[in-house]
């Protein structure tokens, strides 16, 4: 990651992740996760640490330490920002250990399918009885 | 084995180009088929890696403007509020297609006679009725028979299954007292032809990797490929030529390493979309065609129909797993089809049940719509709403009208220098009301079956992918571009055998349709021949 983003970028980004989407009750992984995960042959990797250069450009590390500074920078900053929140999310929901934690049935490269129940096909008997409804 | 001097020359590999290759491999017709894109390779298909759902804001994108691989021209949508979304490969769009594969209704071929509106088809469904048997056979569909909004409709897989989300709904729909049924979908539930069955993955619109989806590439193309038609991938064709006689002769293209080539053909048969195809005949200008081939009326390119999207979006409370199971294919409601003028306009629109999203998708739209916050709330909010969210999508029959086309976009070109195609669209009057109303119809629903809060929105942007009537078919050759046989009236032994030919849009996915009609109009074809 050094290399392709400087210390002083991986602080910055580390404060706003952590503020961003911390890990919480539900003990999900922690975001600065993405930062080690970093793979410059992935486009959207690459789209991330470009967001994450202009982003870091725009704000001194002292300026965001909470929410409401978080919530200033937004504002000043409306685009870049939202566009870089919109590529954090992509990489940190892509990966595998969040996945895992979100226990949303088998997770990629999906080794086993997924048991969806068949449902009650009688409940089709009141639309079966109401007859043809085309227009022949 | 190359085949230096086919009879026939197909350009376009995708749902109708593969149909006509095999329907004509039974024959012991020559046939080429020149298509831009190439095999896709499954065990590279997104659902195979953790980052799947990132591969669709990328090279699984649905617009090739936002893709731009090699495969892919530009295609300039500005005019429009719907973009237009395709994919170019063996296969074409129904590598990503979610494969929901309903049939067009009776009604749908005589709306003039029924309605006064458009144009009546010059062939009904009773036509096309053994064509659909044939190609649901050689695709693969799955569904459940005794649908009462369809004549008999039988041979099916069993149903994709409902799942908690399915009950739920059913119950909605039961308690308004309106139609439902499971969805025709062109997914396998039991494995078939050397594919795998569906394991309800959900990823079904970034490719199948155990083939249970029925695209293209794994039903028609194995079986027309073994019987000797030889398909050439990586190759764009820029124009169709006539000799200097004005008749048809083939078509040039650029091959993978961008040379100029000639392929001679007696018979081209065009199947590149309701885009692709007016592209390549208004493209395809010559002293004999100076507007473009089959194109004296005027009408290639005009009438274009794209099925305005509405969208609507309930959150449950419980955990209706909804985000397990084929995202597009549960079941649809044709309550609303047919026409009732009391509802203020004519024809009418399909209910398509959507299952939930994945991780991505569910995030960034409900961060967006600021429904899932960022901070302390974030992972709480998105357990509450990951797999308890269910879509409907509202299928608009669009009317055919001379002010929707496709044109040469002369300043913007492919990367051999062909132009791009213009689309130039706006919803009409009748297709706002019923847009609206398909949109007030679905939060009753959603509401009937126990949703907490609806969202909705309509028409959905990024949703055009049916692309029909810019080369339509008819009697009378001052209207229409290609007979009722798909041959062109202008031009002996050039067929159009996609949905550039539809005189009207239905108010369902047009696959089943239009792979129905290249089958026909194959048919028609060696009928002629007398092969």
């Amino acid at each position: 990651m050094i290399g392709i983003l400087t210390s002083d970028e991986i602080e910055k980004l580390k404060s706003i992740l952590k503020l961003i989407l911390p890990t919480g009750d539900r003990e999900m992984p922690e975001a600065e996760l993405i930062l080690h995960s970093i793979d410059v042959t992935n486009p959207n990797h690459t789209k991330f640490v470009e967001l994450s250069k202009v982003i870091c450009n725009k704000i001194d590390l002292i300026q965001i330490q909470s929410e409401e500074d978080l919530n200033q920078f937004k504002k000043a900053n409306f685009r870049d920002f939202s566009v870089f929140v919109n590529m954090v999310l992509i990489i940190y929901y892509s990966n595998i250990k969040v996945l895992s934690k979100l226990e949303v049935g088998s997770v990629p490269p999906f080794p086993e399918g997924n048991f969806v129940k068949e449902g009650d096909i009688y409940l089709l008997e009141q639309v079966f009885l109401k007859g043809e409804i085309y227009v022949k | 084995m190359k085949i230096e001097n086919p009879d026939v020359l197909i350009i376009g590999a995708g749902a109708a180009g593969a149909a006509a290759a095999w329907s004509l491999s039974q024959t012991s017709l020559k046939i080429v088929c020149l298509e831009q894109g190439s095999f896709m390779n499954p065990e590279e298909y997104p659902s195979t890696k953790a980052g799947w759902e990132a591969m669709k804001y990328d090279n699984f994108n649905v617009s090739p403007n936002v893709r731009k691989l090699p495969s892919d021209y530009p295609i300039n949508d500005t005019e429009s509020p719907i973009g237009i979304a395709n994919f170019n490969a063996v296969g074409g769009s129904t590598i990503l297609y979610s494969g929901h594969f309903p049939r067009f209704h009776p009604s749908d071929f005589k709306v003039k006679e029924l309605d006064g509106v458009a144009d009546n088809w010059p062939i009904n469904y009773y036509d096309l009725e053994p064509y659909f048997t044939l190609n649901d056979k050689m695709m693969g569909v799955s569904g459940l028979s005794g649908d009462p909004a369809y004549p008999t409709i039988e041979g099916m897989f069993q149903h994709i299954p409902l799942g908690e989300m399915g009950e739920v709904m059913a119950k909605g729909f039961n308690k308004l007292g309106w139609h439902w049924w499971p969805s025709y979908s062109a997914i396998i539930t039991k494995e078939y032809m050397h594919r795998g069955k569906c394991i309800n993955l959900g990823p079904c619109n970034t490719g199948c990797p155990q083939g249970a989806k029925s695209s293209t590439d794994v039903t028609y193309w194995p079986l027309a490929v073994k019987n000797g038609v030889e398909l050439r991938t990586k190759c764009r064709v820029r124009e169709i030529t006539v000799d200097n006689l004005g008749k048809l002769n083939g078509a040039i293209y650029y091959d993978e390493k961008g040379n100029e080539c000639f392929q001679s053909a007696k018979i081209v048969i065009v199947a590149c979309n309701g885009v692709g195809t007016p592209r390549l005949l208004l493209n395809s200008k010559s002293k004999y065609f100076p507007e473009g081939l089959a194109n004296r009326t005027g009408l290639v390119g005009k009438n274009l129909m794209l099925h305005p999207l509405g969208y609507v979006e309930g959150l449950f409370e419980q955990d209706l797993k909804s985000n397990l199971g084929p995202h597009g294919c549960l079941m649809q409601s044709q309550e609303f089809y047919e026409t009732d003028k009391t509802r203020g306009f004519v024809r009418g629109y399909t209910m398509q049940l959507l299952r939930g999203p994945g991780p991505i998708e569910t995030v960034i739209s409900g961060v967006n719509r600021r429904d899932i916050p960022l901070g302390p709330k974030h992972h709480e909010v998105v357990h509450k709403t990951l797999g308890r969210t269910v879509g409907i999508g509202i299928i608009v029959e669009d009317l055919p009208e001379l002010h929707n086309t496709v044109s040469l976009d002369l300043d913007m070109t492919d990367s051999n220098g062909i132009p791009a195609a213009k689309i130039n669209y706006v919803l009409s009057e009748n297709s706002k009301k019923m847009l609206a109303h398909g949109i007030e119809k679905s939060k009753e629903v959603m509401m009937a079956a126990g949703a907490q809060k609806t969202i909705s929105f309509g028409p959905v942007r990024n949703t055009g992918w049916h692309l029909m009537g810019t080369a339509r078919m008819g009697v009378d050759p001052n209207n229409s571009v290609v007979n009722q046989f798909g041959e062109s009236h202008e031009v002996e032994g050039l067929y159009l055998v996609d949905s550039s030919v539809f005189v009207t849009s239905g108010g369902v996915n047009p696959a089943s349709t239009l792979q129905a009609i290249a089958l026909y109009i194959c048919d028609r074809l060696k009928e002629k021949f007398k092969l």
